[in-house]
């Protein structure tokens, strides 16, 4: 009896295994066709930033012929002042950004999520309220403000919001997160006598890698990517980001130079890839792979 | 501080202590009621320590340039010369006097409606295949990711014409099997129809929200199931979806917030025109025409300030509604 | 990086407290000039791509060599977002001390009181305009006061694919050419290539192009008053379009549409043998592309000439500058200085001052020769320079385009557009 059904489930394992890879091989095939659509574009990019001038325009086929390399050199001068300088400044502000953002963020939305506290729902419906106005009716304000300060031509106006939880976006992410996490284990925590920051850096923040892996990602991203806020606040090239240093190569009334701007468009998706890259292993451990039991 | 956590510790670590304590009436020694009273204070100081940095960015940098705008809606302001009062005058010319202004309203719900839920529904179909134990699953996840990386660069304007131009890769396709394209991003029946695609296809954000939130979900809880003989279509109705909810709940929220206040692919596809007629022409599009390109920041204000009731009620429904259908652990 | 001048906290409740009032402040300059031993920082900002950059630092470089005392911060750009850096700054009381403009923006800034008046400058010996045609000088006039230099001059051009023309056996236009022989000629292209190609982009929403057509009808586009043409004139440019797509000749609309903003990207695409652009891109556009092209005026111009010595963009001084003297002389050397002019080149146009063209067109290769030569037709065979349009005109080029669409897409008919443009061009002008 006993063997019988050990035998049974070892059939019924090997061909649920057959059958898994069969289905396995057309999920590959689905994800990989899949994959061309999506990155077809940036396949043309690719393509684009070996081409000479007289030929990423007039042509259709995205594989360059004759291959040249002069985009690169061209776009590496960064107008003279050097686009590694541009990826300096981006990295320092996107990097500066991620720990703001992971610090303030992470612990508004603690607060929001977790404990009892006078005003909580109004500041919590001044925090979403926050993400309501369209950001461009408040450059000036805030410029105004920063120019007050002296701010202005520093990575200040970039970094030092970040540090103080103002977007909200991940305020807000923060929040949903937590509100997922099973409350038993607070109450574990505070039955064992931790008190509120015990709690919050044992218990739940081991609990909210998958959050902060994205909140990292995403603000790394978005800072880099960011183009209207340095514009107005960096006034020496020596401090642009990428972004406007991808910028000055485009001159929409006259000439650009397409093929630098897309030599240099390549080269900083590294970063930003290999940020991506590294910070989606924290996405996959969760709950799930610490194997926490209820 | 560790004085004051170890005090706390210290009063609340044996709840039958204090019990015994409080059975035996008021303390002899005076020190504990004051620690007491004074970790019960802290208790209560805890939050906004949690959420000084919220605060002081709210009360700064966020909420005094939000009253500015507030201020600047009721006035003719150029940027170039000081704002002049005009009281409701910009509000009263939006809805009676500005048709273009009726356009961009109806072009971004029509925007919101469809993109959002494409978005999403598509976002969490591949979060939920990505999340299977298939191998170099982590490479699929990071080309997936890589539109988003792009999406919002000025390399885009170009890429969706060599997609979507009249030399675009959709037309020599359409070439191959014999069918006579057009320039989709050209033609204002299919133009915002490509900007709804590129909004789809930039799906990384809300696809990384959902997989880390795929993570969270207790492994147990399948294994439950899986005993209690509960089918794979089951375990995704009564476990992942409820257990997935308030991250939905998020990103639906975020992404109607996000689309609401589109800008950046309309302003580089059309080069900042919302064309042709119109069909691109976003609400924050036309706000940044009228602010930066015609100097009215008064009358751009205004118009922010109506998206913003606008986002607000929608918000506050989405918050309402999902009391029905989004499951919380606490 | 992270340099900051006098930090101080407390500002920030007071500035908050009186951000309201500031905006009231923001327009006022300080006209203090400071000590003249104390060096003096400037700030320039220009929009362009990195060639661009590259002449214009050399230049800056040469400048303060020769200017001990004076550095120049380069705070450029590309254009997009450009106008809007720049009205933030000003707003914020941070405006650049020299600023390159675009014409169509210029009397915004200038009718506002936000530039200095460089005849003042000119007066006080910072500033030469020897060389400086007056009709020219008088376009930079606003409100009575010399806003601006032009940073650039150009003209209209018309460019065709020659290399595409030979395929189909269709001759090019040369000088002298019509708008009928235009209108028969992108007929026989579009018949010659079985329709994959137009003869021309469908330029009717192009409001440069119909300046050309006013001129040659005696009317102006737009003058000091406003409008300055005759509804009549409007329709016989709409209808001319309308008898060009109906004949095949001119682009389809959604392909007009996606080359809005760059039509010669249409010729570069093969997707239009012919279309209108300024002398000053000639060079870079036939760098994009294999085919051969060869540039020509407008057509329409043997008779009563349109065409005129454009201004390309503009170099001002801000109000808010501390230092307007030492801008002047920065201005002075950039459009006047010879060797200034010999490191920028043609980047920007041709100078407006003539005595410095030719060191500033030395070296130039065939393209650069034929697109001078173009120009120098003009300057002898042209009309007069417009004078500014009021505030507002940057709408109304916009709406310009917006109705024109309307009449390729057919949701307008001609007649109507033209009363509908008219009217709400006057309300936006008014």
């Amino acid at each position: 009896m006993t063997t019988e059904t050990f035998d049974q489930k070892t059939v019924a394992m090997s061909v649920g295994r057959k059958k898994s890879r069969v289905r396995d091989g057309f999920s590959h095939a689905l994800l990989i066709a899949f994959g061309f659509v999506m990155l077809y574009p940036v396949i043309w990019m690719l393509g684009a930033s070996f081409k000479d001038s007289a030929h990423i325009f007039s042509e259709v086929s995205p594989i360059p012929n004759p291959v040249i390399l002069d985009n690169y050199a061209r776009g590496w001068e960064g107008a003279g002042v050097g686009f590694g300088t541009f990826i300096l400044n981006s990295t320092i502000v996107a990097g500066l950004s991620v720990i703001g953002n992971l610090v303030a963020c992470v612990l508004a939305g603690y607060a929001f999520a977790r404990l009892r506290f006078r005003g909580r729902k109004l500041f919590f419906a001044c925090m979403m309220a926050t993400l309501m106005l369209p950001h461009h009716v408040l450059l000036i304000p805030q410029y105004m403000l920063f120019a007050g300060l002296d701010w202005v031509n520093t990575f200040l106006p970039l970094v030092v919001p970040k540090f103080l939880a103002v977007d909200a976006f991940f305020v807000f992410l923060m929040v949903q997160f937590l509100r997922g996490i099973p409350t038993e284990l607070d109450q574990a925590a505070k039955i064992d006598g931790a008190g509120p920051w015990k709690t919050f850096w044992f218990v739940i923040l081991p609990l909210l890698k998958p959050a902060l892996a994205t909140t990292a990602i995403f603000t790394f991203i978005w800072t880099w990517n960011d183009f209207l806020s340095p514009m107005i606040y960096l006034q020496d090239p020596r401090s642009y980001t990428v972004p406007l240093g991808l910028n000055s190569f485009l001159d929409a009334s006259g000439d650009s130079a397409w093929g630098a701007m897309f030599a240099m468009a390549v080269i900083s998706l590294g970063p930003l890839f290999g940020f991506f890259l590294v910070g989606q292993k924290y996405l996959t451990t969760g709950i799930a792979t610490t194997g926490l039991k209820g | 501080m560790t004085a004051l956590t170890d005090s706390i510790d210290a009063e609340t670590s044996s709840p039958e202590r204090a019990d015994e304590r409080r059975g035996r009436g008021p303390d002899p020694r005076p020190r504990k009621p004051a620690s007491l009273r004074r970790a019960i204070l802290a208790e209560k100081i805890a939050p906004y320590t949690f959420l000084a940095p919220w605060l002081i960015g709210f009360f700064v940098i966020t909420l005094g340039p939000m009253l500015v705008s507030l201020y600047l809606s009721f006035t003719d302001f150029s940027m170039l010369a000081p704002p002049e009062w005009v009281g409701v005058d910009n509000y009263v010319k939006l809805f009676t006097n500005d048709p273009k202004y009726l356009d961009s309203v109806r072009v971004t719900l029509i925007y919101v409606l469809v993109s959002v839920p494409l978005q999403l529904a598509f976002a969490l179909l591949v979060a939920l295949v990505l999340n299977r134990g298939l191998r170099g699953l982590s490479l699929y996840r990071s080309i997936y990711y890589l539109p988003s990386l792009i999406g919002a660069s000025v390399a885009i304007a170009v890429l969706w014409r060599q997609m979507f131009g009249s030399n675009g890769l959709i037309n020599q396709v359409l070439d191959f099997f014999g069918i006579q394209g057009m320039s989709w991003i050209g033609n204002p029946e299919t133009a915002l129809g490509t900007l709804i695609i590129l909004n789809v296809w930039t799906f990384g954000s809300p696809m990384v929200i959902f997989l880390a939130a795929l993570r969270q979900i207790p492994e147990y809880l399948y294994e439950a199931a899986a005993v209690d003989g509960i089918s794979r279509v089951g375990a995704f109705r009564h476990i992942t979806l409820p257990m997935l909810s308030p991250v939905v709940l998020f990103n639906l929220i975020l992404q109607m917030i996000g689309a609401f206040q589109a800008f950046t692919p309309a302003f580089v596809v059309s080069g900042g025109t919302g064309g042709p007629v119109n069909s691109t022409l976003f609400y924050t599009l036309y706000l940044y025409q009228r602010g930066f390109t015609g100097f009215q920041m008064g009358y751009a204000s205004a118009m922010a300030w109506i998206l913003f009731l606008g986002i607000a009620l929608v918000t506050a429904f989405n918050f309402w509604f999902s009391k029905y259908w989004v499951h919380y652990d606490d | 990086m992270f340099t900051q001048r006098n930090r101080n906290g407390l500002k920030v409740a007071a500035i908050l407290a009186g951000s309201a009032a500031a905006l009231s402040l923001a327009g006022c300059a300080s006209g203090d000039t400071g000590d003249s031993d104390e060096p003096i920082e400037l700030r320039m900002t220009w929009w362009g791509d990195d060639s661009r950059h590259e002449v214009t630092n050399a230049a800056l470089d040469r400048f303060e060599e020769l200017n001990p005392g004076i550095t120049v911060v380069r705070d450029f750009s590309g254009f997009d977002g450009y106008l809007d850096k720049i009205t933030t700054q000003y707003t914020g009381g941070n405006s650049p001390d020299v600023i390159q403009l675009y014409n169509e923006v210029l009397v915004e800034f200038a009718s506002r009181g936000q530039l200095v008046d460089l005849g003042e400058q000119v007066d006080a010996g910072n500033l030469s305009l020897d060389g400086w045609p007056e009709d020219l000088l008088e376009v930079s006039t606003i409100d009575g006061a010399l806003s601006a230099l032009p940073f650039g001059l150009s003209t209209h051009g018309f460019i065709f694919d020659n290399t595409a023309l030979e395929d189909l056996g269709v001759e090019p236009l040369t000088e002298g050419y019509t708008w009928d022989d235009l209108a028969d000629f992108a007929a026989d292209v579009s018949e010659a290539s079985d329709g994959s190609l137009a003869g021309v982009t469908d330029l009717s929403g192009g409001y440069q192009v119909f300046e050309v057509w006013a001129k040659q009808h005696g009317e102006e586009f737009l003058d000091a008053d406003g409008i300055g043409f005759s509804a009549s004139t409007l329709e016989s440019f709409w209808d001319y379009w309308a008898e060009l797509r109906e004949s095949g000749g001119a682009t389809a609309p959604d392909v007009t549409s996606e080359y809005q903003a760059t039509p010669y990207d249409a010729v570069i695409a093969g997707v239009a043998a012919s279309t209108f652009l300024f002398t000053n891109q000639y060079d870079g556009v036939q760098e994009r592309t294999p085919n051969v092209l060869s540039l020509e005026r407008m057509p329409g111009e043997a008779g009563q000439p349109g065409q005129y010595l454009r201004t390309a963009m503009n170099l001002t001084v801000s109000a808010q500058s501390e230092h307007p003297e030492a801008a002047a002389k920065l201005v002075d050397f950039l459009v006047n200085n010879e060797e200034a002019n010999s490191i920028l080149g043609l980047n920007r146009g041709f100078p407006a001052n003539a005595n410095v063209i030719d060191a500033a067109s030395e070296g130039a290769n065939e393209n650069v020769q034929r697109a001078i030569a173009i120009f120098e037709s003009v300057r002898e065979h042209g009309s007069p320079a417009p004078v500014p349009a009021p505030a507002g005109s940057g709408t109304v080029n916009a709406l310009f385009q917006e109705v024109a669409q309307q009449v390729q897409f057919g949701q307008l008919s001609v007649a109507d557009a033209v009363e509908q443009f008219m009217s709400q061009a006057a309300s936006e002008l008014g």
